[in-house]
């Protein structure tokens, strides 16, 4: 009897996952969006894509542009390619600048949900942030935050460096980190300009700044602004140290920490959920460029980089279901999926798609 | 009953537990000539951020020692329906056939928590108990499968009809691939809980396979 | 001991048999002739539970054999076509095995048969000759000792010697404690020797239930030479017949006279007839014809 009813659930359970596979694999394509970037010279997206006829150079006003306009309107992005053809100004938006400058203050950042929601193994190499040499090192130990305390384990031994341990637990217990860590995020990479350490949020969610500097711990408290509690930490070391990190909170905000006094500016824009959304910032001196794009959305958000305040906004019209998905989607109201781009969870999904 | 079954596998089961703790030793001691080769450090970080689990030779293992499992349990069965005599004995046939699954699924389990045992012993000398926890939660639905496939496999070979074993062999491939659908290390995280459900209620799979042929279905 | 009551079983469409009756009475043997595929092992089947016959029930010790208590057949021997058995195992093992099943279990009966097979007792079932397992099956059934036997073409693949051999072991064990035996065969060779009751089976029927005494009895094996064109084919009572040269050879239950009253009525011309007892092989051939 038992053995019938799981032969019967496994059937259905099999037949819905095939057929969802089957009908998606035969219908969806994807459709690479324009290329989008906010240009401050005409207060609009300027978007560049490449199909079949060829390079289309555009606005959302629909106005069209050459090659060589098109880079005039984003003189930042393209900064290199205005040099080759000595065509870069000697000032933007009132600013006077120069490659140097220009290049010093650009960034791009990406977050996707992939990434945020990967399982990752909770031991941290910490580097050394003032080594006084040029390229960064990967320590030989990592550190691991416990129950109780924080830990660092040496990689060639497999054993705790009960010492240096010792030394940085002194300090957590100095500023009050109450064990263990809620979040601790950091870029722990040796292919970046400079090293930031970590940012660490405690049990009762008070953020705080890790680094090693000279072989000494380095912990800061900071300050979080009124009912904000930070879910999602994205250390940011750009070249330009005037950001210390991306944060995210539980209301789905978005805050810029500043490295230069740890204080926060809220992103003005709607709701973003790292872990269900994609996030691209292509920023420079002036203007960011956030482009986020969730299953069924796709929005660009012009940031003044001073103040943080929206310039302008350009959602990405939705393509419209063609008659095969439509009726897809009516015969298998039911659907059901094991793998999501937004993670790579095997586990069952369900969608209840009635029309 | 389990005295037939393990005259009937004792062979298999020697052969499977020198060639699975075999293979697990292999790895073992490939992580360690890694180690004195690229150093410790350098397999702790392709283990961290490159979702490197450094036993993927075992990736397949136990799924081939399950499906061979039910294969060499239960084949000898079939020829000749030598089934009958199992089912004529003196008590109920589907607590024979209970048994004789029980047989098989425990000997499996025991082999795969053997290995897995083993492999806990074998990295804990490497790596941290988080990189090792991180490699088991990986391996762990493969060992499901194994256990998934004997179950799978028995009520294949049970099954009377042939018609209807090759609409359970299309199914159990079905079933099957559910534990292999992604390669990301920890990715089976949050089904682990269903995928031991489901592996404890499939041994009332075969069953069902036997309950057709005791009806003679053929 | 064993009643089947109005068996009917389809395979598909094709019939097998139709509203099959027979019991077996404590003591008795029961054969259960017929050609390869007449439906011998299917009626095995139904009777030792592995298959539910479109219609009918079948009975031992009483009970219904679906949903039967399955102790109950611990007093049920069960020789399956071919005598297979656990060939993975050796003699020794399998006696082993079977004997935590079985209450009543004698294992001197099972190692005397043995003693004379000449194998080794570490020896694999499945490394000996048919007969030789056989006579491993036999030995098993025996140390059971069950009340009722039921045997599946057992002389299939035995030599002659073999097959006697089994015969006389059997028949000293069923009729030394009124046992009751239920089996098919498909060679009727030595049979007589050994079962009470016969039932002869054709595709698709029942050609004929009666004990065996009573078949060799009545049944006779005529001979005659037609002097005209006339055709013995489709007259009732008379089986098979099969003309060579205008000479005539056909089985009846009829006695002499009233088969030349039959042939007359039929305005059938015709010398020399004779008539002759048979044995049972040659009744069977007789009845269920050569092809």
């Amino acid at each position: 009897m038992v053995g019938r009813i799981f032969f019967v659930l496994t059937c259905v359970f099999l037949a819905v996952w095939i057929l969802t596979w089957v009908f998606h694999f035969s219908t969806d394509k994807s459709e690479k969006p324009p290329f989008t970037l906010y240009s401050s010279a005409i207060d609009d997206f300027a978007m560049f894509k490449n199909d079949e006829d060829g390079k289309h150079f555009s606005d959302c006003k629909s106005n069209e542009y050459t090659e060589a306009q098109f880079h005039g309107l984003l003189p930042q992005f393209y900064c290199r390619q205005l040099i080759m053809d000595n065509r870069l100004p000697d000032t933007i938006n009132g600013v006077p600048v120069d490659a140097k400058f220009i290049q010093n203050e650009n960034f791009s950042f990406k977050i996707a949900p992939s990434v945020v929601n990967k399982h990752e193994i909770p031991l941290y190499p910490l580097m050394e942030s003032m080594s006084g040499r040029v390229d960064l090192e990967m320590p030989d130990d990592v550190f691991c935050i416990t129950d109780n305390g924080i830990e660092f384990v040496d990689m060639k031994t497999n054993s705790v460096n009960k010492e240096k341990s010792d030394l940085f637990m002194q300090v957590f217990v100095q500023k009050n980190f109450a064990f263990p860590a809620h979040i601790v995020s950091g870029n722990p990479s040796v292919k970046k300009e400079y090293d930031n350490g970590y940012l660490l949020t405690d049990s009762n969610d008070k953020l705080y700044h890790l680094k090693m500097m000279r072989g000494r711990p380095y912990l800061r408290y900071i300050d979080l602004p009124d009912g904000m509690i930070p879910k999602h930490i994205f250390v940011t070391e750009f070249r330009n140290h005037k950001s210390l990190a991306f944060v995210s909170d539980t209301e789905n905000s978005f805050w810029m920490l500043s490295a230069k006094n740890y204080s926060f500016t809220q992103v003005e824009l709607p709701a973003f959920n790292p872990e269900a959304e994609s996030m691209t910032i292509i920023g420079n001196f002036h203007d960011w460029t956030i482009s986020i794009s969730s299953k069924d959305a796709l929005c660009y958000y012009a940031i003044a980089a001073d103040g943080l305040r929206c310039l302008k906004t350009y959602e990405v019209p939705d393509a419209e279901p063609t008659t095969i998905q439509r009726v897809g989607n009516y015969i298998l109201f039911v659907q059901l999926r094991l793998l999501s781009s937004l993670d790579g969870d095997v586990k069952p999904r369900v969608a209840f798609l009635g029309e | 009953m389990f005295y037939k079954e393990w005259i009937k596998t004792r062979w298999f089961y020697l052969v499977c537990i020198l060639v699975t703790f075999s293979l697990c030793g292999y790895e073992i001691l490939n992580i360690n000539r890694l180690v004195s080769l690229k150093g410790a450090s350098h397999l702790w970080e392709v283990a961290m951020f490159r979702d490197a689990i450094f036993i993927d030779l075992l990736h397949y293992v136990p799924l081939l020692v399950g499906i061979v499992a039910a294969v060499v349990q239960f084949v000898p069965e079939l020829v000749q329906k030598r089934l009958k005599l199992t089912m004529h004995l003196p008590q109920g046939y589907v607590r024979s056939l209970s048994e004789m699954l029980a047989f098989g699924f425990v000997a499996l389990l025991a082999i795969f928590c053997g290995n897995l045992v083993m492999l806990i012993v074998g990295l804990n000398s490497v790596f941290a108990g988080e990189i090792v926890s991180h490699i088991i939660l990986t391996a762990v639905p493969w060992y499901m499968a194994g256990l998934f496939a004997y179950e799978l496999v028995a009520w294949i070979c049970l099954e009377p009809v042939w018609r209807r074993r090759i609409l359970d062999i299309l199914i159990a491939v079905a079933c099957l691939r559910v534990f292999y659908m992604s390669p990301l290390p920890e990715a089976y995280n949050s089904m682990l809980p269903w995928l031991g459900v489901v592996v404890v209620i499939g041994l009332a799979l075969p069953l069902t396979s036997v309950v057709r042929f005791k009806e003679g279905r053929e | 001991m064993i009643d089947c009551i109005n068996l009917t079983h389809y395979y598909g469409k094709r019939c097998i048999y139709e509203n099959l009756s027979f019991s077996v009475p404590r003591g008795r043997i029961l054969g259960l002739l017929g050609k390869n595929g007449t439906g011998k092992t299917t009626t095995i089947n139904i009777l030792s539970g592995f298959l539910k016959p479109r219609s009918g029930e079948c009975r031992i010790f009483g009970q219904n054999i679906i949903g039967m208590n399955p102790e109950l057949r611990r007093d049920i021997g069960l020789l399956i076509e071919g005598h297979v058995q656990y060939s993975f195992m050796t003699i020794r093992q399998i006696e082993r095995f079977y004997a935590r099943f079985y209450p009543k279990w004698d294992k001197n009966v099972y190692y005397d048969l043995m003693s004379m097979l000449k194998v080794a007792p570490n020896q694999r079932i499945s490394r000996m000759s048919c007969g030789q397992r056989s006579q491993v099956a036999l030995g098993l059934l025996m140390a059971q000792n069950p009340q009722v036997l039921i045997l599946d073409d057992f002389s299939l693949g035995l030599d002659p010697g073999y097959r006697r051999l089994f015969i006389d072991y059997l028949r000293d064990f069923v009729k030394s404690s009124e046992r009751t035996v239920f089996l098919t065969s498909h060679i009727i060779q030595d049979m007589e020797k050994l079962i009470d009751d016969c039932i002869i089976m054709d595709y698709g029927k029942i050609l004929l239930q009666m004990p065996v005494n009573e078949l060799l009895e009545k049944y006779r094996q005529y001979n005659l030479k037609l002097t005209d064109n006339s055709d013995l084919s489709g007259i009732e009572d008379i089986f098979h017949p099969m003309a060579m040269h205008g000479n005539v050879e056909f089985g009846s239950f009829l006695e002499m006279d009233k088969l030349q009253s039959l042939l007359q009525s039929k305005g059938i011309k015709y010398e020399n007839l004779t008539s002759q007892k048979v044995n049972l092989e040659d009744a069977f051939i007789g009845l269920t014809g050569k092809y």
